[in-house]
This record gives structure tokens, C-alpha cells and sequence, in this order.
């Protein structure tokens, strides 16, 4: 049998961007108020219910914005108000590229934050954000999939991430 | 912006109870340490926030005192080693000082709690089980044995025997607790085997005995009704003890684990502390160097699982100069890098405080200190050195010391006792020096001889801070085309016999000016 092979160039759609680095905003020693940005992705909010059930006696700012679309300036504003925002979910494509460009708007505001993607799509968020200037951008990694399961399913993957949330932001 | 015991007293309102119990817990298996007493100042703190949010609240400590000695701790003799696995209350104390072993470990941490502010119940493992506090607990043990032990496997590479009770009994015959397996019971009766190769019985009821400690530490949590305990992050390791005793709380004693707040060990110059190679640093041994707010200070600056490395050397000289930086933004005498960091130090410093004042309370250099203690024993002369160094507060210059109030005696005494104790035990020989009172056989070069004399001269003509003479020598000697390593070499050879000393302009200062004119001309 002959195999015919072919070479063919594959392009990184991410690409290697020049650009500026951004500056990380640490996390804050201590908050009081937390945004809870849900791309209304399925079983987002309850990964944010679940993670922000955790923070103890905090105010929840909760703003929701369309998974495949970036956050409109309204919406950075208004989740830019708290001392921190967890961005929940990326566990496609298109939402993944949203949470972070919209992680680093929010960075870009001044408000430190943590985005919520699936271990599938973490690669691609983390090699995402780098190609925009910040490599360092604070992700989580959820247990893919979550999509299809069900509620208690996704409690319950989003409960195995609580230890790693509350190690991030120091919390005993 | 919440301290972050503040930030857990805070979450434990949430919790439906009529009162708060805070609880930590020591192994009395030698000296205890910074390291291993962490729990108790943050149980303090966590309780001490919940009182000030209403809460109805009050600390224990409960002393381990009926745990197996597993290493002889430093500095006992190998002897000791005979008691390897016996109950510490069971250990006769190794000077002859105290009533036995635990006592004399436990006493001077007990003795220094006041200093740091510190109050608590305190409670003996031993005298609980001889009192019958844990019978009905082991009882329930020894019933759900077969629940307890599927629990403990679930986090278990090598499963438990079927037989296995979550009992240890002390052997009668070789007193050891560590070498015995408890294989069956018949009402209070719990049979055993021992390593020594004895058989017996014995009766829970006697103390003679104590609970796995897994299962001891959730009787524990409710028989004092504990919402809260902080704990090394030994106990905090997934599947280990605090996931087990949690999971035998709910499950076998009906009772919601405490909130938990696990630490990072400290480390000694790098070291584990460890109470066997005698690498430690009790908190007595701190109140000999700092102020008790300075340890509070230390353990509370940082989030509990943030590594914390002591070093008692010169780096503690730093972490004073840092302490001090904290106290003068809290009462705003200096300004923080940034809004959120003047926040976050000004939060520390209050929890660290052991009682608060209005004002700024009299503060100098702790550095400085290491050299004027040096020159003078006297706190009048200190007083004075200190004000010809400009080492005194604004609103103090030109006092004079017998009319400074007593708070601002005791604190300058205080703070010089401490500095006395760590020039003596953790300075580096190269921070010591002595004044020479006879004049010191020593070679100088011409440049360096008339160096001397042209300061000598200036000192003898005008008054200087130490800034004004520092930029003063610096002419001279440039005049002279001397080296300022030179320069200064002279003036250390001369007055302390040694090549490097103390800042030259400040330590010149800070010496009697007849003195230091008459030494540099070489007549003293």
C-alpha cells in the first residue's frame, strides 16, 4: 500500500501577538465585596454559587453577560465596582476567548480576578491571555465537562475546586 | 478591611450556637515553641474578634500531656530514651524542678501567656481521661468501632484489621501506650496485647488508656462545644487528621466540626523547629528580645498558611525597624507607600496590640539602641545620646530625662533590657565593641593622626548633628586625600581598638565629647 503524505503548515489561531504586558492586579489582602461575573454558560452559576458560598459573610455582586459576546462597559463597570471577580465559565471556545478578554478588561480596570475554565480549555485560556500580555492571569481549573451534567454533578466538581480558591486568596 | 482573625470571627457568626469556644491544643513533648504555640495567639486573636462582634466567646488549650513520648527532646540526656512510647504525665520531670515532666515543659509557656495578653481555660488531656470526661466517648467508640474503622480506611493505603478498636490502652506491665493494640472489649473492660509481650485487661474507666487520636480529638471538639481550632497544616493535609475527625464527629459524636484555620510551620534560620535537635524559639525567649506585641506582630502580619522564617540574628533588627514603620502609620507619623498597604498595616498592628493606646507611644530606634547600649549602661546617658543623635521623638527634643513621663521610662528600660538580652545571646561579634578606656596600642598612619586632630578641633569648637559632622569629616579628609574607609579606621582603632564600628558621625556623638577630643589627641 502507498501512503501518500503531505506536509501542511497548521497556523496557532491564538498567534504570537506583540503587545504591551499587562500588570496582574494582586489580590487583595482582604474584600469585602466580590463579583460574580456568569456568562449564563450552563452550570456557571453554579460554580460562582458553589465558590462564593465559600468566601464566608462577603457581599456577591452577581452580573450576568452573554457567553459568546464580551461584556458590555456597562457590565466591566459594574463588576469592576468589587474588590475582586471570580469570571465563570470557559469550557468552549468562544466563551473561553470571552472570559479572559473580559478577565483582562476587568485587569485592565484595576480589579484583580479569577477566571473559571474547564481543564479542557485551560491551555487554550492560559496561552490566550498570554498572547494578549498577561501569562500570569489567574485560572481555575474546573473538571470538564460540565455542560450536559447535572446540578449536583456540577456542585459537587465545583466543590473539589473551593480548597484551590481559598489558596489562591489566603483564606484559612 | 478585615484582619483575617477578624475576617474568621466574622464568618463564625453565622453559626447558631450559645457560645464560642476557640480551642488549641500542645504536645508537652519538650519546649514549647513559636512554632508549635502558633494556635494558641490565633485562637486568642479569633476570640478576642468574636467578643468584640457581641459574640459570646472564650479560649482553651488543652495540653497533650497523655500522648506517647515519641523522641527525647532536647537537652535531656539519652537516659530518656527508656521512656520512648510512655504517656508524658507519666515521665518524671528531668531536674527534679517540678512535679514531673509535663509540668516543667508546660510551666514557662503557661508563665509568659499573661505578657502576650493572652486568656485561657487550660485543660490535661491525663486528668480528663482520669476523670471520666472521654467513658462515654470511648464507650461510643468501642460500639461504633467497625464505623470508625471504615472511615479511617477510606483514607488508608493498607486497610485496618477487623479487630482494631480506636483504643489504646497503657500497658500495665512496661507503662508504654504506643506499643499496645486493644483487640476486644466486654462492657468497660478492653483486652489487649503489648509489644512487650504482655497480655491484660483494663478498665476505661481507670484513665489508664487513651483514644486514637483522630477519634480523641472529635470527642474533644464536643465535649467543649468547639466552633473553631486552629492547627498545623500537618493536620490539614487531605485524608488527614482534621478530614478524619471530622467525618467521626458528624458521623459518630453527632457534632459540626469547629472551622478550621490550619498554619504553615516556622522555621528557625531555615531550619524546622524541632524540639528533639533542640531547634527552637519559645515565646519566653522572644519576650527577652521584643515586646510581647512584636511576636503578635510576627504571627499575624502574614495569611496563617504563608511561610514564616525567624531569625533571631541581625534580620530580627530589620523586622524591629519594620514593626516600628508599622507603629508610626498606624498613628499616622509617617506616611504608608499607598493607600491599601497604610489599610492593611494599620489592621495588623491593632490585632497585634495587647492593649491600645491613644497616642503614639514613646518609640526609638531598636538598631540605634544596640550602640548606645554599648556605650552606656545608664538610661539618663542613653537618654542623652539619644538626643544628641536626634534618635528622639519631635515633640521630646530638648527634654530632659528626669522629665519624661514613667510610661516613657519604661518604655526606653524596657526596650534597652531587650536589647541588652539580644547583644548578649544573638548579636553577631562583629555588631559588639568596647570602649577602650586606656588608650589602645594602636598604629595610625599621619593623615589619619591629623585626621583625628582636625576633628577633634571641630568638636571642640561647635556643636553638631550627626549629619553636620558626617559631611564635616568628609571635608576634612578629602583635604587631606584620605580615604573614608581610612578615616574611619582611625577612629574606630582608636576608641574601640577595633577596624569597623558603629556609623562614625553618630557613634562620635554618641560618646562624651572631652572624652572622644582627649582620645583623638591622644591624651586620654
Amino acid at each position: 500500500m502507498r501512503v501518500k503524505l503531505t506536509e501542511r503548515e497548521v497556523l496557532n489561531p491564538v498567534g504570537e501577538v506583540q503587545e504591551k504586558k499587562i500588570k496582574l492586579i494582586p489580590l487583595p489582602y482582604d474584600f469585602d465585596k466580590v463579583s460574580l461575573v456568569d456568562n449564563t454558560k450552563p452550570g456557571a452559576d453554579i460554580i460562582l454559587k458553589v465558590l462564593s458560598e465559600s468566601l464566608g459573610n462577603r457581599e456577591h455582586l452577581w452580573v450576568q453577560k452573554p457567553a459568546g459576546a464580551p461584556a458590555t462597559k456597562q457590565q466591566i463597570q459594574e463588576a469592576a465596582s468589587s474588590d475582586l471577580a471570580i469570571l465563570a465559565l470557559g469550557d468552549c471556545g468562544s466563551c473561553t476567548s470571552w472570559v479572559v478578554l473580559d478577565a483582562i478588561r476587568l485587569e485592565k480596570c484595576g480589579t484583580p480576578t479569577i477566571s473559571v475554565c474547564s481543564d479542557h480549555f485551560a491551555p487554550f485560556a492560559r496561552e490566550l491571555a498570554d498572547s494578549h500580555g498577561l501569562k500570569s492571569l489567574r485560572i481555575l481549573e474546573v473538571e470538564h465537562p460540565i455542560a450536559g451534567l447535572s446540578d449536583e454533578k456540577i456542585e459537587e466538581k465545583a466543590g473539589k475546586i473551593v480548597g484551590n480558591l481559598l489558596y489562591l486568596l489566603q483564606i484559612p | 478591611m478585615k484582619h483575617w482573625t477578624e475576617r474568621i470571627a466574622s464568618d463564625l457568626t453565622n453559626w447558631n450556637v450559645d457560645q464560642h469556644v476557640v480551642a488549641s491544643g500542645t504536645s508537652i513533648s519538650g519546649s514549647i515553641h513559636i512554632g508549635n504555640s502558633c494556635d494558641v495567639f490565633i485562637a486568642n486573636a479569633v476570640g478576642k474578634s468574636l467578643t468584640k462582634l457581641g459574640e459570646n466567646a472564650k479560649t482553651i488549650w488543652i495540653a497533650d500531656d497523655h500522648d506517647p513520648l515519641r523522641k527525647v527532646p532536647y537537652p535531656l540526656p539519652e537516659s530518656y530514651e527508656k521512656y520512648l512510647g510512655v504517656p508524658y504525665s507519666q515521665i518524671p520531670c528531668p531536674e527534679g524542678c517540678c512535679d514531673n515532666f509535663v509540668e516543667h515543659f508546660e510551666k514557662p509557656f503557661l508563665e509568659t501567656l499573661p505578657a502576650f495578653g493572652i486568656d485561657l481555660e487550660t485543660y490535661s488531656g491525663f486528668k480528663m481521661y482520669h476523670d471520666g470526661v472521654y467513658n462515654d466517648y470511648i464507650r461510643k467508640s468501642l460500639e461504633r468501632a467497625p464505623r470508625i474503622r471504615e472511615i479511617f480506611n477510606q483514607y488508608r493505603e493498607h486497610p485496618l484489621k477487623a479487630n482494631w478498636l480506636p483504643y489504646n490502652p497503657i500497658c500495665s506491665e512496661c507503662g508504654r501506650v504506643n506499643t499496645t493494640t486493644a483487640y476486644d472489649y466486654q462492657g468497660d473492660t478492653v483486652f489487649y496485647r503489648c509489644q512487650c509481650g504482655h497480655e491484660g485487661e483494663m478498665d476505661i474507666k481507670s484513665g489508664e488508656g487513651k483514644l486514637t487520636w483522630r477519634v480523641e480529638w472529635a470527642a474533644r471538639w464536643k465535649i467543649f462545644g468547639v466552633t473553631c481550632e486552629p492547627f498545623g497544616k500537618d493536620h490539614a493535609a487531605s485524608g488527614g487528621s482534621y478530614d478524619v475527625s471530622k467525618v467521626i464527629s458528624q458521623e459518630i459524636f453527632d457534632y459540626r466540626a469547629p472551622y478550621p484555620v490550619p498554619y504553615e510551620w516556622i522555621t528557625l534560620k531555615g531550619d524546622a523547629m524541632s524540639k528533639s535537635k533542640g531547634v527552637f524559639f519559645t515565646p519566653g525567649q522572644w519576650l527577652e528580645i521584643g515586646a510581647p506585641e512584636t511576636l503578635n506582630y510576627f504571627l499575624f502580619r502574614s495569611k496563617p498558611l504563608k511561610h514564616k522564617d525567624f531569625d533571631p540574628g541581625m534580620p530580627f533588627l530589620d523586622f524591629i525597624d519594620q514593626y516600628d514603620r508599622v507603629e508610626r502609620i498606624f498613628y499616622d507619623a509617617e506616611e504608608a507607600a499607598s493607600e491599601k498597604e497604610m489599610e492593611k498595616l494599620k489592621k495588623i498592628y491593632e490585632v497585634s496590640q495587647i492593649k491600645s493606646a491613644d497616642s503614639m507611644p514613646f518609640q526609638t530606634s531598636y538598631r540605634f539602641l544596640t550602640v548606645a547600649r554599648q556605650i552606656s549602661d545608664d538610661p539618663e546617658t542613653i537618654f542623652q545620646i539619644l538626643e544628641r543623635n536626634s534618635q528622639l521623638p519631635a515633640d521630646m527634643e530638648g527634654a530632659e530625662y528626669d522629665s519624661v513621663s514613667p510610661e516613657v521610662k519604661d518604655k526606653l528600660n524596657n526596650r534597652l533590657v531587650n536589647v541588652e538580652n539580644w547583644l548578649e545571646t544573638y548579636a553577631p561579634e562583629f555588631v559588639k565593641f568596647q570602649v577602650q578606656k586606656e588608650l589602645p596600642q594602636v598604629e595610625l598612619n599621619e593623615k589619619q593622626e591629623a585626621f583625628l586632630l582636625k576633628v577633634a578641633d571641630l568638636l571642640e569648637t561647635s556643636d553638631y548633628t550627626s549629619q553636620e559632622l558626617h559631611d564635616e569629616m568628609y571635608l576634612i579628609l578629602k583635604d587631606l586625600g584620605l580615604k573614608p574607609q581610612k578615616a574611619f579606621q582611625a577612629i574606630y582603632k582608636i576608641i574601640i581598638g577595633k577596624k569597623q564600628g558603629p556609623r562614625a558621625a553618630s557613634f562620635v556623638l554618641s560618646l562624651d565629647k572631652d572624652f572622644v577630643i582627649k582620645r583623638f589627641r591622644r591624651e586620654a
